[in-house]
C-alpha cells in the first residue's frame, strides 16, 4: 500500500506532526495534478494494487479533492482517506453527495481526532470535524494520536456512540522527527502510556470497540495478560511492525514514511513497481536494523525480534539518536 | 480508389441532393443528432460520422441513448467538472464516439487522460493557436507509453498505425482534413479541397458530379502547392525532420524556440519506439 499526498497544508497545527519537516521543507502551493494522478492509479495499478491512501496535509484543501477521489472510484480503487474532519461546509456538501453511492468498502476515512481538552482547537474548528462525522460517520475510523502520557479516549468513545463511527480505534504511536523537535513518546514513558493505555481495556470491551495499533509498539513492553486481552479483542489483528508505509508526494517524490522523509528520498519515475520502492526502503530499513536492532539496547540480543514477532519499535527513535553521535555509522542514517 | 467522403454541413435540402452518398455531416448542437439521424436514413445517406462541434464543456452536454449507433466526432470546449462527468460514463463508454479536447482548454490534456484511462476515445484538438508543446509531448508519451492500457488519443494512435518514415503521413484526416478523401461540401452544393479553403471561398468544383472527376487531381495538385509553398522558399519547415509528419499544417504556430518541430521528432521517434518495443515481444509458440 501507498498513502498519497493530495496538498502539503494543513489546518491544524499539531504538536506531535510527523509530516512537519516534510512540510516545512515543500511548497504549500504544490498540489497534485490530474497528470500526476492518472500516473500514479496506472502505477499502483500496474503494481497489482488496488487500495489507494489519500494524505496530507488536509486532503479535502485540495481544489478537486471531490473529483480525484470520485475518478479513483469509478477506476475501482479502494479508497481511503486519511483527514482531520476539519473542511469548508461547500467541500463536505460535494463530497457527500458526490459520494453517497460509493459502497463504504470501496470508500472510507480515517478522521485522526485530538482531544478537545488537552489539545486544544478552536471552536469552529471542532464544529468542522462534527459536522462531518455527522454525515459520513458509518464510514470513518476514528483515529487517535498519544503524544503525552495523560491521554485520555474518553471523547473518542463518545464520538462513536454518538456518530456512529466504525467500532474500531487506529491509535498511533508518536514518534521523533530525526532533526526536528516534534512532541512524540520518549522511550522511559512507553511503560506508562501503555498501562495508561490498558485502564480503557474495560470500556473497550463493554462498548465492544476494537483497539487498532499503529506502527511502532515494541511487544516487550507488553505483558502476557495484556498480549492476550489484545489477541482476544481484536481477533489477532495487530502487530509491531515497523517498515516501509511508502508515501508519495504531490510532486511524485517518494519516501518510507513521514518520520523518515529526509531519508533517502526518491522519486516515483525511479522505479517500476510498488514492489520495487517496498524493497529499496526495506533494504534501507536493514541498514538501520544493522546499526542498532531496536530502540532499546536489549532489541539487539532479541529472541521475538530476531523471529520477526516484532520490529524493535520506530526506527525515527535510532535515526534520530545517531544524528547526535560521531558520524561513525553507515552514511544512509545520517541526514 | 475509394469513393471520397463529403464534409457538409446539416442541411435537409443539400442532404436529398447527396442522396445515397457517404457523408460527414457538421452541426453545432447535440440536441440535432437524433434529427439529423433521421433525415440521413430518410434520404439513404451512409453516414461516415456526425462532426458535432459545440463549443460547451462535455458536463453542460446531456449523453443520449439516442446516440446509440451514430458514428460521433464531438468537440467540446473543456471537460468540465469530473464528478458531471462520472453521471454520464456509462452511457459514453457504450457509444460509437470519440471526444476532441482543446489543448488549450483549462485541464485540457488531463481531460484527455482522463477520459482515455477511462476507457472512451479521444482526440486532440491543436486549435488555430499556439499550442503547449511540452503538454503535447507529455500526452504523447502517455498515449504512447502509458502503464495500463487505455482508449485511443488520436492523432498518435493515427500515427501508430499509418506512420512510415520513408513516406509522409498526413493525420488531417483524424480531423476531417484530407483533400484526397474528405471533400468539404458548402451549402449551395460548392466542393472546397478542406476547411480553410472552403472559409476563403476557394472551391474547386461547382458541383459534386464535377467533383468526382476534378478531386484527385486537385489534391494532387494542393500537395504539390504545399511542397513548393515550404522547399522553394528558404523556409524553416524545408529543414524540418518533423515535417513528414506536419506537413506544415503548424508552420503559422513556428517561432524561435521551434516547439513545433521538437514535438514531431518526438512523435516520429517514439513511434518507431513503441513499434520496436511491441516487436520484441516474443510470439508463444503454439500446438
Amino acid at each position: 500500500m501507498a498513502n498519497v499526498l493530495f496538498t502539503q497544508r494543513c489546518v491544524r497545527s499539531c504538536p506531535y506532526c510527523f509530516a512537519e519537516k516534510h512540510m516545512s521543507e515543500s511548497s504549500p502551493k504544490d498540489v497534485l495534478t490530474w497528470e500526476n494522478l492518472i500516473y500514479l492509479a496506472d502505477f499502483l495499478e500496474a503494481s497489482g494494487e488496488r487500495r489507494f491512501s489519500i494524505l496530507g496535509g488536509e486532503p479535502t484543501l485540495h481544489p478537486d479533492f471531490t473529483d480525484m477521489v470520485a475518478y479513483l472510484l469509478e477506476r475501482k480503487f479502494e479508497v481511503k482517506v486519511f483527514t482531520s474532519g476539519i473542511m469548508a461546509d461547500r467541500v463536505l456538501e460535494e463530497s457527500a453527495m458526490v459520494f453517497s453511492a460509493a459502497h463504504p468498502e470501496q470508500l472510507s476515512f480515517i478522521c485522526n481526532l485530538n482531544d478537545p481538552q488537552k489539545t486544544p482547537t478552536s471552536l469552529a474548528e471542532v464544529e468542522s470535524a462534527k459536522r462531518f462525522l455527522g454525515v459520513f460517520g458509518d464510514r470513518v475510523v476514528p483515529g487517535f494520536n498519544i503524544y503525552r502520557t495523560d491521554f485520555e479516549l474518553d471523547f473518542l468513545f463518545r464520538s462513536i456512540n454518538e456518530y456512529g463511527l466504525k467500532r474500531t480505534i487506529r491509535i498511533g504511536l508518536t514518534h521523533p522527527i530525526p532533526g526536528k523537535k516534534n512532541r512524540f513518546i520518549s522511550l522511559a514513558d512507553m511503560d506508562t502510556i501503555i498501562a495508561r493505555l490498558f485502564t480503557y481495556a474495560p470500556l473497550f470491551e463493554r462498548l465492544r470497540i476494537k483497539p487498532g495499533l499503529d506502527c511502532g509498539f515494541p511487544l516487550c513492553r507488553f505483558s502476557d495478560e495484556q498480549l492476550a486481552w489484545l489477541y482476544r479483542h481484536t481477533g489477532g489483528k495487530y502487530d509491531f511492525g515497523c517498515g516501509p508505509v511508502i508515501d508519495i508526494g504531490p510532486d511524485l517524490s517518494v519516501w518510507s514514511c513521514f518520520p523518515l522523509s529526509s531519508f533517502q528520498k526518491k522519486s516515483v519515475f525511479d522505479f517500476n513497481s510498488l514492489q520495487e520502492i517496498h524493497e529499496f526502503y526495506q533494504r534501507f530499513h536493514a541498514i538501520v536494523r544493522t546499526e542498532a536492532g531496536g530502540i532499546f539496547e536489549e532489541c539487539d540480543a532479541c529472541v521475538m525480534r530476531e523471529d520477526q514477532h516484532c520490529r524493535g519499535g520506530c526506527v525515527a527513535h535510532s535515526l534520530s539518536r545517531f544524528q547526535d553521535e560521531a558520524p561513525v555509522r553507515f552514511r544512509e542514517v545520517y541526514v | 480508389m475509394t469513393a471520397p467522403v463529403l464534409v457538409c454541413p446539416f442541411q435537409e435540402e443539400l442532404l436529398a441532393r447527396l442522396s445515397g452518398r457517404t457523408l460527414v455531416i457538421t452541426i453545432d448542437d447535440v440536441r440535432d443528432i437524433p434529427r439529423v439521424l433521421e433525415k440521413a436514413r430518410l434520404h439513404s445517406i451512409r453516414v461516415h460520422c456526425l462532426d458535432v462541434r459545440t463549443r460547451l464543456p462535455l458536463t453542460s452536454l446531456t449523453v443520449s441513448e439516442e446516440w446509440r449507433g451514430a458514428p460521433l466526432a464531438l468537440h467540446v470546449s473543456e471537460l468540465g467538472r469530473f464528478r458531471e462527468v462520472v453521471r454520464q460514463l456509462a452511457l459514453l463508454k457504450q457509444l460509437n464516439i470519440r471526444i476532441y479536447l482543446p489543448l488549450s482548454a483549462p485541464a485540457g490534456s488531463a481531460g484527455i487522460r482522463i477520459l482515455s484511462s477511462l476507457g472512451v476515445s479521444t482526440a486532440v484538438d491543436f486549435g488555430d493557436a499556439k499550442p503547449d508543446w511540452d503538454q503535447a509531448g507529455d500526452l504523447l508519451a502517455y498515449a504512447l507509453f502509458g502503464l495500463r492500457p487505455h482508449a485511443p488519443i488520436e492523432p498518435f494512435q493515427f500515427l501508430i498505425s499509418q506512420y512510415d518514415q520513408h513516406q509522409e503521413t498526413d493525420f488531417g484526416a483524424v480531423y476531417f482534413d484530407e483533400p484526397a478523401k474528405y471533400p468539404h461540401v458548402n451549402s449551395d452544393g460548392r466542393i472546397a479541397l478542406g476547411r480553410r479553403e472552403m472559409a476563403k471561398g476557394l472551391f474547386f468544383a461547382e458541383s459534386i458530379d464535377e467533383a468526382d472527376s476534378l478531386l484527385s487531381e486537385a489534391a494532387e495538385r494542393k500537395k504539390h502547392e504545399r511542397r513548393e509553398k515550404f522547399f522553394l522558399m528558404n523556409d524553416g519547415c524545408a529543414y524540418c525532420q518533423g515535417w513528414r509528419v506536419c506537413l506544415g499544417t503548424f508552420a503559422h504556430t513556428r517561432n524561435g524556440a521551434n516547439g513545433c518541430a521538437r514535438f514531431f521528432s518526438e512523435v516520429m521517434d517514439s513511434i518507431e519506439r513503441f513499434r520496436s518495443l511491441r516487436e520484441r515481444k516474443t510470439e508463444l509458440w503454439q500446438p
